[in-house]
């Protein structure tokens, strides 16, 4: 004679396998139908528009102070300042690889570049503290008041990883201001901030108080 | 914050520069000064709390960059003393500003740019050379000032700012760096000229080269031979420099003040 508790535990385990059972067809089924129907193209969001173009770096090399141009291929955006900023993390990448001239450690190191027209006008509904930081932005009354001004935010791992030294730190700024100055003409000043604040050096040497004029730096550092 | 917040606050960053009392023009230059034919002024950077870069000495062991610039600074000093020159230093020991008065103790600040470019500007000297070292590059770096030359129509500037007070010694700060540079070529190590915007070069009113020393063919900065030999060279055009040394047409020195 069987317990009727075990009885009981007969029937509703008979029972739970037909409920998997009908759960696992009601899946298959499902999913019959998923593959059957034609995908959905519709993008998510809007796609960025990059074409693939020759972009020109100035590569620095620290054995002799120099600064190549090198022509490459690279899928750029239009709007300039991503552009700008997309360009310099490409340029920056370059020292980061085994065998760069100039090596510099991985990690990100542009977080944006802004551009600016000049003259500056002054914001007029602007909010902000006119001295924001101790460190004061050096003014340029000598290179001219047209055209763009690119203030390169830099990354702070970027500036706290940075070789500290004079030759090694002014040859990342003019890289990055000759790449600058030869993909995009319209660009005459350039600034750095670091973390979006002004900061003195780069490393300890290098002045990121002051304005630098966008030039061919290829050609002063031959 | 919003791409747009920091935009603007950037904005903020940038709009001060035109009242930052460091770019108050200066009145027009005083009648012109003549430079001290006897004096050299020497800058080992950095000291204190500003270790400047880490290097390793020949032993594999780590070293602050200051304290080779000091080192090299004492060895230039007895060179240029052996050749009956005067050397004004901005610091003779660690940290002390030279000048300062002696407590036994060192001081853990050491003079900032302006204070070291104020020294300078103060005694006209013939040369005035800053010393740095590095891990990096190799070789001596001789850098000069990366203002622009001034037109010849601004020869006899009116305003000057202290940002901008080497431009009227550029070319002779760049004959003073060639003369360097070949000296040190020919002792036979590797040496290559170029342009910077460091502090407080911009600010000295005087012939002035940036010497950066970086390892050269297994030679750490802080090998005390390799020293010798790039104080050694650099005396040797000091003095013959003294005799080519001229202040320009117009002499940006007494005007030029933090
Ligand atoms: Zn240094």
């Amino acid at each position: 004679m069987i317990p009727r508790h075990q009885h009981y535990l007969f029937w509703a385990l008979a029972a739970g396998i037909l409920l998997a059972l009908a759960f696992l067809l009601h899946g298959c089924r499902q999913a019959e139908k998923r593959l059957a129907t034609p995908q959905d193209e519709t993008p998510i969001s809007a796609p960025i528009s990059a074409e693939n173009e020759t972009v020109t770096l100035d590569l620095a090399s620290d054995s002799d102070g120099a600064i190549t141009r090198q022509d490459r291929p690279l899928a750029m955006p239009v709007e300039a300042s991503t552009r700008a900023r997309a360009l310099l993390e490409h340029l920056l990448v370059q020292y980061t690889l085994p065998g760069s001239a100039h090596p510099l450690p991985s990690g990100p190191a542009v977080d944006d570049v802004f551009l600016l027209a000049l003259p500056l006008q002054e914001p007029a509904q602007a909010s902000i503290p006119r001295k924001s930081s101790a460190i004061s932005m050096r003014n340029s009354p000598v290179y001219g008041d047209s055209g763009q001004l690119a203030v390169v935010n830099l990354h702070g791992a970027f500036a706290d990883n940075h070789p500290s030294g004079v030759e090694v730190e002014a040859l990342t700024l003019d890289s990055i201001i000759g790449t600058l100055h030869a993909n995009l003409p319209q660009i005459t000043q350039i600034r750095f901030v670091v973390d979006g604040h002004p900061r003195e050096t780069l490393a300890g040497h290098a002045d990121l108080t002051r304005t630098y004029p966008a030039v061919d730096t290829a050609a002063t550092r031959p | 914050m919003t791409p747009l917040a920091r935009h603007l606050a950037l904005f903020g960053l940038l709009l001060p520069a035109a009242q930052d009392p460091q770019q108050t023009p200066t009145p027009p230059p005083a009648p012109r000064s003549t430079l001290n034919h006897a004096l050299v002024f020497l800058d080992p950077a950095h000291g204190g709390d500003d270790a400047g870069a880490p290097l390793l000495s020949p032993a594999g062991e780590p070293i602050f960059e200051k304290d080779i610039t000091l080192a090299l600074a004492g060895r230039l000093r007895s060179q240029l003393s052996a050749l009956g020159l005067t050397v004004l230093s901005t610091r003779d020991t660690e940290a002390q500003a030279a000048g300062a008065p002696s407590t036994g103790a060192i001081s853990p600040s050491a003079p900032t740019p302006d204070q070291r470019a104020g020294q300078a500007n103060h005694v006209h000297p013939f040369a005035c050379i800053v010393l740095h070292a590095t891990g990096t590059g190799s070789g001596v770096h001789l850098i000069t000032s990366a203002l622009p030359l001034p037109h010849s129509s601004d020869a006899v500037p009116t305003l000057l700012a202290w940002d901008a007070a080497q431009a009227g010694f550029l070319q002779q700060s760049d004959r003073l760096a060639a003369e360097i540079s070949t000296a040190i070529a020919r002792a036979g190590l590797p040496v290559h000229t170029s342009r910077a915007t460091i502090r407080p070069l911009d600010s000295l009113t005087c012939p002035a080269v940036l010497l950066e020393l970086a390892p050269t063919r297994g030679l750490s900065p802080a090998d005390s031979g390799y020293q010798a030999r790039v104080a050694q060279s650099v005396a040797t055009a000091l003095l013959f420099w003294r005799g080519h040394a001229d202040p320009p047409a117009a002499d940006p020195a007494a005007a030029a003040q933090p």
